[in-house]
């Protein structure tokens, strides 16, 4: 075991945004707000103050998940008794402050910033991106004087170039205003010190120096805080002003954590997507592959139904032909002989009609790809499979156990989280896997999940963290939970979370599902894993969107009818003997359960393109035709078959605490050797990019992807951190 | 000149990659040049690494990067300028990332991230300098020299450039030279014709320019006579004898 | 039972009602407005017909169209409620006069039993896409 990461250093104990469990309430200060009284606690800047009362004062470089900076003064604000204006942004409040935001003086004050800021700011609106949407635009009208005193001519304007950052993100430096919010959330929140400013004053540049690949999975962030048109979306380039588009919420499923997205499309036209706030999920931020995959959906689409004649050749076909021959096929085909496999991308709704389906059939065999162990209650108790704490209690964290996971890359703003517990509080990260770069310091205890025997004992520096630990968290990758050594970890770890948890407020042991269909399929009944295809010989196959490659044709009986539904065609298409084009995620409206066991619900912004339906609408349309038509017709109808089998998929956007821990220790297997290895498989950035259908097929994912590759390469880059003294 | 020509002529150095005006610290992003590059390695010597680690003590442990200043600064001294590799080490020595080495040594205009040759002359021409004949200089500099400020002469002996204000302004115009300034350019006070004014303000730096090619060191600080900054006729001003301890205290705390 | 007065009967009870006429006292009365109204608007068809651009049929059959829009509310009795149809039929006649409908609304609205019915059923809305 040893450290790793040790130049990752912590940062200096933020202000008290939020208080963690101080011992008395500190006493409230007292702050007069353009004659509005209020009283707040004594850490509060002033312009969080005003913010409680409701007066929003214009910023460029404060944001609230960031440190405060203070350099672009637009905040500045009058206080009595003092002769210049103030920073409200980074001021604290004292008893007694009397603050006015809008007088004559603040206005002065606020009109002349602005002009600074246009003095040098080239006038790009028609051909800038963030038109529209641009804060320096906002509150030029309306804090800024309508006109300013630059003679272009004679005094000139600064510009700068371009800087190359990638694939993703588009950089039009000359319109930077210097605010270093993308420096201090590269720094801050990505991990990514590389990003800086160089010179200083009229000379000051943001970039890397030396051209470097913005290496980190949360880079496209950046594009959001940008205040201006500096740092804009290389996929979204002049597409769109964002008043002619229409914003739908919806939930991403590119990785476990069900992050909120708002999917900006027009015309029926998805173009591009953007984070909604959601502080127990994602907070702020989404990831590379949630926000840049989505040109992906435009490309190897299914668009109509396909039959494999007999010269092997797949053949458009219509709807009709293609319903009866699967519903021929499904009814001549004996149960047991019979199976479904469903993917890691499905809604629950498409989920619970193929599992009815297949019921209606007499048969049981509906298996999700990905694996599970069917110890300690298996799928049957919630908290053996889902993430129990849930992902905001990484922050209260004081000591977390990651075990065969990278969330770095499986789920970039779970580990943003953990980054900002590790900066701004004393957690301990333990890592049971591969020795990888990530984001925070931490001790690595080895590839082998035996270390957990280790810890179990209480050999070890790390297990007397975990034991003197308020609040341990074991993280466990749901991919390190296969087989029978998987089985025999999760009770070993279930034993540790036990230990560890008598008498606390965590569960402990929190599973971080690396598939957004994962937690649904396992609530509505699926089995996990697919090992049970090879042990009977398989004559009819139900794809739901497979295509991860687990089952091939080899697995099957030789005559075998595989059937396969989904958006993309991928690998399991390619197998299929019937193709039901089905829809994404974007274009269905669905229910989705996170990690964390949270349903959640995703609107659609399109409709499914070409002959395409919706998912749970397919295999309903099966059912008439096999003649066992399943009981709902619409929406509302198969929500109520929800929520006759799970009725927390009906509660959305709650976290449900997730009981019967003891019992399922009671059912664990604890015996086995855990002596495998559980390296994650997702190592470096560039395996980050293209890990489903989605974003094995977009064009920015594989050019990032090359990038991530050829920066290895790149003799600027820094070597990683294991291999540093 | 007017500002047209100015720029004109900045841009044409913009190539040189150092400006007339500003010295040696070179672009804010980096460009690989021949000299500049990977390829180019940097390694402190054995005393420079004993003075480390005696600079590197001074800082608590966990603040390490304090020490950037410094030593880029030494690297900048064993090299004669900064190059990237350079940079490179120092991030590696103190743990930091290498932004942050990149930082400073962007910040200070101090730090030459370009070539410079083994004399670096910077000639002061700001405003008090300016009245004395500063670009009187640069222009005798130039002729003598053959090159213009902002380049580096063939047998890379000496770079000009025109500096900001070296804060020597009672002994102007003066020229900084690597780390010595030498001063008082002109004469004492001369009451002859333009034309020998003229004549020794090149001798001066005709006298130290010929010193450095043959070798020897010219005596920095300043050419008329005087120590440092006096006057030059009788003391103007601390004329008595300082008052001892006690001045101006009031009697109940003698 | 003709009386000057309209009859209105209430299902479930057998009281009558006795209301005042609107326009014609009697069912006679009624008749003559509406053949009169009929006539009227055949007299008016070949204009509507060409102007409409419904000239793709023949004119006899067009004819008939309205014919038909006619006599689908032969079943009526209440004196009022055809009054109130021959006034409407009137502000039609009127209105087609000022061109103020729209061609294509005419069409839609004069053959509407022609356009296929919706799906109801869930595998034709499946089947069609367009639910």
């Amino acid at each position: 075991m040893h450290r790793v990461g040790g130049q990752l250093v912590r940062g200096v104990k933020a202000q008290q945004k939020r208080s963690l469990s101080a011992a008395l309430p500190p006493k409230k200060v007292e702050v007069f707000i353009d004659g509005k009284s209020l009283l707040v606690d004594p850490g509060m800047t002033i312009l969080q103050a005003c913010a409680l009362v409701g007066v929003d004062i214009p910023r460029f470089c404060y944001h609230d998940r960031l440190s405060i900076a203070g350099n672009c003064r637009m905040c500045l604000v009058e206080v009595e008794k003092s002769v210049k204006p103030v920073a409200s942004c980074a001021m604290p409040v004292m008893n007694g402050m009397k603050v006015k935001t809008n007088s004559d003086f603040v206005r002065k004050a606020r009109e002349g910033v602005m002009e600074f800021m246009l003095n040098n700011h080239p006038l790009d609106c028609p051909i800038c991106d963030q038109g529209g949407e641009c804060d320096l635009q906002d509150q030029a009208v309306a804090f800024g004087s309508d006109r300013g005193r630059l003679q272009s001519r004679y005094d000139g304007k600064r510009a700068l170039e371009d800087k190359n950052i990638g694939p993703l993100v588009k950089t039009v430096m000359t319109r930077c205003i210097q605010c270093t919010r993308c420096v201090r959330f590269a720094n801050e929140v990505a991990a990514f010190p590389d990003f800086g400013t160089t010179g200083r004053g009229q000379d000051l540049q943001i970039g890397t120096y030396v051209e470097k690949f913005f290496a980190s999975e949360l880079s496209g962030n950046i594009i959001d805080i940008c205040p201006v048109g500096a740092l804009t979306s290389k996929q979204y380039a002049f597409t769109a002003r964002p008043w002619e588009t229409r914003k739908t919420e919806s939930v991403d499923v590119m990785d476990g954590t069900g992050s909120n997205i708002v999917l900006s499309h027009r015309t029926g036209e998805l173009l591009r997507v953007i984070p909604k706030i959601n502080d127990d999920i994602n907070e702020e931020w989404i990831g590379d592959q949630s926000r840049f995959a989505v040109d992906g959906l435009k490309v190897q689409r299914l668009l109509t139904p396909m039959i494999r004649g007999p010269d092997g050749q797949l053949k458009p076909a219509s709807w009709e032909e293609a319903l009866f021959t699967v519903a021929a096929k499904l009814r001549e085909t004996p149960a047991e002989q019979k199976a479904a496999v469903a993917g890691g991308l499905n809604d629950v709704e498409s989920l619970v009609a193929l599992k009815d389906l297949f019921n209606r059939f007499n048969s049981e065999n509906v298996m999700t790809e990905e694996e599970f162990p069917e110890t300690s209650g298996g799928s049957d108790l919630r908290s053996n499979y889902v993430f129990n704490d849930g992902i905001a209690s990484v922050e209260s964290a004081d000591a977390i156990l990651l075990v065969g996971t990278n969330p770095r890359f499986e789920a970039p703003t779970l580990n943003a989280r953990i980054r900002k517990s590790f900066l701004y509080s004393d957690v301990q990260i333990g890592v049971i896997g591969a020795e990888t770069e990530l984001t925070y310091e931490y001790d690595y205890l080895g590839a082998s999940a035996k270390a957990i025997d280790d810890i179990l004992a209480g050999k070890g520096d790390f297990a007397k963290t975990l034991n003197s630990a308020n609040t341990p968290l074991i993280i466990v990758g749901a991919q390190a939970l296969k087989g029978e050594a998987g089985a025999a970890l999760l009770g070993k770890l279930q034993q540790l979370a036990d230990k560890l948890g008598n008498g606390k407020q965590v569960k402990v042991l929190n599973v971080l599902q690396r598939w957004a269909g994962q937690a649904g399929a396992q609530d509505v009944g699926y089995k996990a894993g697919t090992s049970s295809i090879r042990k009977t010989p398989i004559k009819f196959l139900y794809l739901l969107g497979a295509d991860e490659g687990k089952v091939t044709k080899a697995n099957l009986d030789p005559s075998a009818f595989v059937v396969y539904q989904g958006h993309h065609g991928d690998a399991g298409a390619e197998m299929a003997d019937v193709i039901l084009p089905g829809s994404a995620y974007t274009e269905k409206e669905g229910t989705y359960v996170n990690t964390e066991g949270r349903s959640q619900r995703a609107y659609p912004a399109v409709s499914p393109p070409g002959d395409a339906r919706v998912d749970w609408k397919i295999i309903r349309a099966v059912s008439e035709v096999a003649g066992k038509a399943l009981p709902y017709n619409d929406l509302k109808e198969i929500r109520q078959r929800l929520n006759e089998i799970a009725p927390h998929l009906l509660r959305y956007r709650d976290l449900e605490p997730s009981p019967f821990v003891k019992q399922a220790l009671q059912l664990a297997q604890t015996s086995g050797s855990i002596d495998v290895d559980v390296s994650p498989a997702l190592r470096e950035l560039s395996d980050y990019y293209q890990t489903n259908v989605i974003s094995r097929n977009s064009r920015s994912m594989a050019q990032a992807k090359k990038a991530a590759i050829e920066n290895k390469s790149n003799p600027y880059a820094e070597e990683p951190i294991h291999a540093r003294l | 000149m007017s500002l047209t020509s100015n720029v004109m002529l900045q841009a044409s150095r913009i190539g040189g990659m150092i400006t007339k005006r500003g010295g040696a610290t070179g672009l804010m992003v980096h460009r690989d040049t021949k000299e500049n590059n990977l390829n180019v390695k940097f390694k402190f010597t054995p005393e420079n690494e004993d003075r480390i680690k005696a600079i590197v003590d001074i800082y608590p442990e966990g603040h390490k990067a304090g020490a950037l200043i410094p030593l880029l600064d030494l690297a900048q001294r064993q090299h004669g300028w900064l190059p990237i590799s350079a940079m490179h080490e120092v991030a590696r020595i103190l743990e930091v990332p290498r932004m942050r080495a990149y930082e400073v040594a962007t910040f200070y205009t101090m730090f030459n991230r370009q070539p410079v040759g083994k004399y670096f002359l910077q000639v002061c021409a700001t405003t008090p300098c300016m009245l004395r004949g500063a670009e009187t200089i640069t222009e005798t500099i130039e002729k003598k020299l053959g090159i213009h400020a902002g380049e580096t002469t063939k047998d890379g002996l000496f770079t000009l450039a025109e500096v900001e204000c070296l804060g020597a302004c009672v002994n102007a115009p003066m020229i900084q030279i690597n780390d010595d300034y030498f001063e008082d350019l002109t004469p004492k006070v001369f009451f002859l014709f333009e034309l020998c004014f003229f004549i020794s303000i090149i001798q001066d730096v005709h006298e130290i320019l010929d010193d450095l090619k043959a070798g020897r060191k010219p005596a920095a600080g300043p050419r008329s006579g005087r120590l440092a900054a006096e006057p030059f006729g009788e003391l103007t001003s601390l004329k008595e004898t300082p008052p001892g301890p006690g001045f101006g205290l009031q009697a109940s705390l003698k | 039972m003709s009386s000057t007065a309209g009859r209105v009967v209430r299902a479930g009870q057998s009281a009558v009602r006795t209301v005042a006429p609107v326009k014609s006292n009697n069912s006679a009365e009624a008749r003559m407005s509406v053949l009169q109204a009929y006539k009227e608007f055949q007299r008016l068809t070949p204009k509507f017909w060409w102007d409409f651009g419904l000239h793709d049929m023949p004119l006899g059959v067009f004819r008939a169209v309205i014919k038909k829009q006619f006599t689908k509310n032969g079943h009526l009795t209440d004196v009022r409620v055809v009054d109130r149809l021959v006034g409407e039929t009137n502000m039609h006649m009127e209105s087609i006069r000022m061109a103020y409908y729209n061609p294509d609304h005419v069409r839609n609205y004069l053959f509407a039993e022609n356009v296929e019915a919706k799906p109801k059923d869930f595998l034709s809305k499946f089947l069609n896409g367009k639910e």
